[in-house]
């Protein structure tokens, strides 16, 4: 009988996903709208139009779609009245941690990014589509390789870890806390990444080319490539932001961990 | 059996404990918790519920702590709060996630209880009146079949057959080893179902006993006159309703109501010496 299953002690990984099926009926919902988005915004950057507006669309739709990666967890804060009845259920925190983490960094962000990325390498190869300033902004978004692209992902990771944990500490306003999680999670990325890019430029000698760069576009472009080229590498400046970003995340994770065990309703 | 052990809470560290040094023997049955408003009767029903921990003592429930991150410790408590709402389109949606948790759930049951308040199940839950969602809530809670049910004023927003029906269903579904725990203001209307009952203070518990812990030592009267050796009295339309020490070998039913004022008035040591002469 299943229910004998469910009731028996450890670590079932089936009891996860018996708490996922009991909390997907109400996340349903914003997967398909995620979803959707991600369709429309996948089809719009494939539309022919002139540059500056395919770079107007580019930039709304890689503002947008992290953005609805972050904000997921606010889900959660809704229903406020049947919290004690989700918090009752016979489950460990590991197994609940387990769900809520792919649901959270699994099963989000494959329905916002794939398509889009797909739609971008699309982009990519068909040069009736193609306008210079588009391809740039591809051009850069595509070379995020190597510790860059961790730092990118396990940043993304933190952020929306970090709204989860608002959510779920916070006994009253909790949609409120979500915001100002992400905002705050936000904010801790962007100084990281500003001192990175900062280091990363210096180091390539930003300095010298102050009196060209600014105004010469075309060593701009450069400036910006060799710093992502430097950032991809295995500088001591990525391993260290990397290893900050992976530490919040995983303090956030444990933080998180401790107060759906103990948090007291 | 729960044992609750010198129990202190607080939601505030800093602030008045919301529990103090609570401690009480609670046997299968039906029980009464009873207290005025901010007593701390939400408050215990959380702690038995393992969704809030206590501050200092413990909490056993057949040999498990209800806090425990155990599904094993978790699964023989169920707590429906007063203002819970189930996060499904209909009461049926939600047994069909939910119950998979709880071994005990008998959908037989539920599908009856949910007849005995004239509901089908597939009503959705969020076009109902407070009233008709709280019989889909109790019609599911009495069917799960756990070995604690905590019900938190559970006739409020009922009408008067559906609180008679209620007081069928909880004997009906309810069997000798499971213990319900029920949290109320209005204790006339589920009177005679209670075997004990746990009266609360300003956070304290005053007194839990059963009912023959309670008989044994007090008798509940009505009179036309006041009752010279009454420890309390009270006046009522057409006569007066007192307590007195009980006379050996005749015992009265508890008038549940009457104690939990007496024990709310300036006689309650009076009354608390003889109910613990009982229990000693």
């Amino acid at each position: 009988m299943t229910s004998q299953a469910l009731t028996s002690r450890g670590f079932s990984f089936r009891r996860s996903m018996e708490f996922g099926a009991y909390y997907m009926t109400r996340l349903k919902k914003q997967l398909i709208i995620y979803f959707i988005t991600s369709i429309i915004c996948a089809l719009i950057a494939l539309v022919p139009a002139p540059e500056k507006l395919q770079v107007g669309l580019f930039v709304m739709i890689w503002t947008l779609l992290p953005l609805l990666f972050y904000c997921a967890p606010l889900i959660f804060a809704k229903g406020a009245d049947s919290r004690i009845i989700d918090r009752l259920i016979p489950v460990t925190t590991g197994e609940k941690m387990l769900f809520f983490y792919l649901y959270i960094l699994v099963a989000i962000p494959a329905a916002v990014f794939i398509l889009p990325i797909l739609s971008g390498l699309i982009y990519t190869h068909i040069p009736a589509l193609q306008q210079p300033g588009v391809m740039q902004l591809y051009e850069l978004k595509f070379s995020f390789i190597g510790i860059l692209n961790l730092i990118n992902i396990v940043g993304g990771c933190f952020v929306a870890m970090a709204c989860f944990y608002c959510v779920e500490y916070a006994r009253h306003n909790r949609l409120l806390w979500g915001i100002v999680g992400v905002v705050a999670a936000n904010t801790t990325i962007g100084f990281l990444g500003a001192i990175l890019g900062g280091v990363a430029a210096f180091s390539i000698g930003y300095q010298d080319g102050l009196n060209g760069v600014g105004r010469d576009e075309m060593c701009v472009e450069e400036l910006t490539r060799k710093v992502m080229q430097k950032l991809s590498m295995l500088d001591p400046m990525s391993i260290t932001v990397f290893g900050i970003l992976l530490g919040v995340t995983m303090i956030t994770g444990f933080l998180t961990y401790r107060t759906l065990k103990k948090r007291n309703l | 059996m729960i044992l609750i052990d010198s129990i202190s809470f607080a939601y505030d560290k800093k602030g008045i404990p919301a529990l103090k040094n609570v401690s009480a023997r609670i046997e299968a049955g039906i029980h009464l918790l009873a207290g005025e408003n901010g007593a701390g009767k939400t408050t215990l029903l959380h702690l038995l519920a393992g969704i809030s921990s206590p501050d200092h003592g413990k909490i056993i429930i057949d040999g498990h702590r209800p806090d425990d991150d155990n599904p094993d410790s978790k699964g023989h408590t169920f707590l429906l709060e007063e203002n819970t709402s189930f996060p499904m389109r209909t009461i049926r949606k939600f047994a069909e996630a939910h119950s998979r948790f709880y071994p005990g759930f008998d959908a037989g049951r539920f599908c009856s209880n949910l007849t005995a308040f004239g509901l089908t199940g597939d009503e959705p839950l969020k076009s109902m009146s407070l009233g008709t969602r709280k019989k889909a809530l109790l019609a599911y809670a009495l069917s799960l079949g756990v070995d604690v049910l905590l019900l938190d004023e559970p006739t409020n927003g009922l009408d008067i057959e559906s609180k008679e029906i209620l007081r069928g269903l909880i004997a009906s579904n309810i069997s000798d080893d499971q213990t319900l725990i029920i949290s109320t203001h209005t204790v006339s209307e589920l009177e005679n179902l209670f075997d004990g009952a746990l009266m609360m203070l300003g956070g304290t518990l005053l007194w839990a006993g059963t009912q023959e812990d309670a008989t044994a030592r007090l008798a509940f009267e009505k009179t036309r006159s006041p009752e010279p050796d009454a420890l309390y009295t009270e006046p009522q339309l057409g006569g007066y309703l007192s307590i007195l020490p009980a006379v050996e070998g005749d015992p009265t039913a508890v008038d549940w109501r009457l104690l939990y004022s007496a024990l709310h008035s300036p006689k309650c040591n009076l009354i608390l010496q003889h109910l613990n002469k009982c229990s000693n």
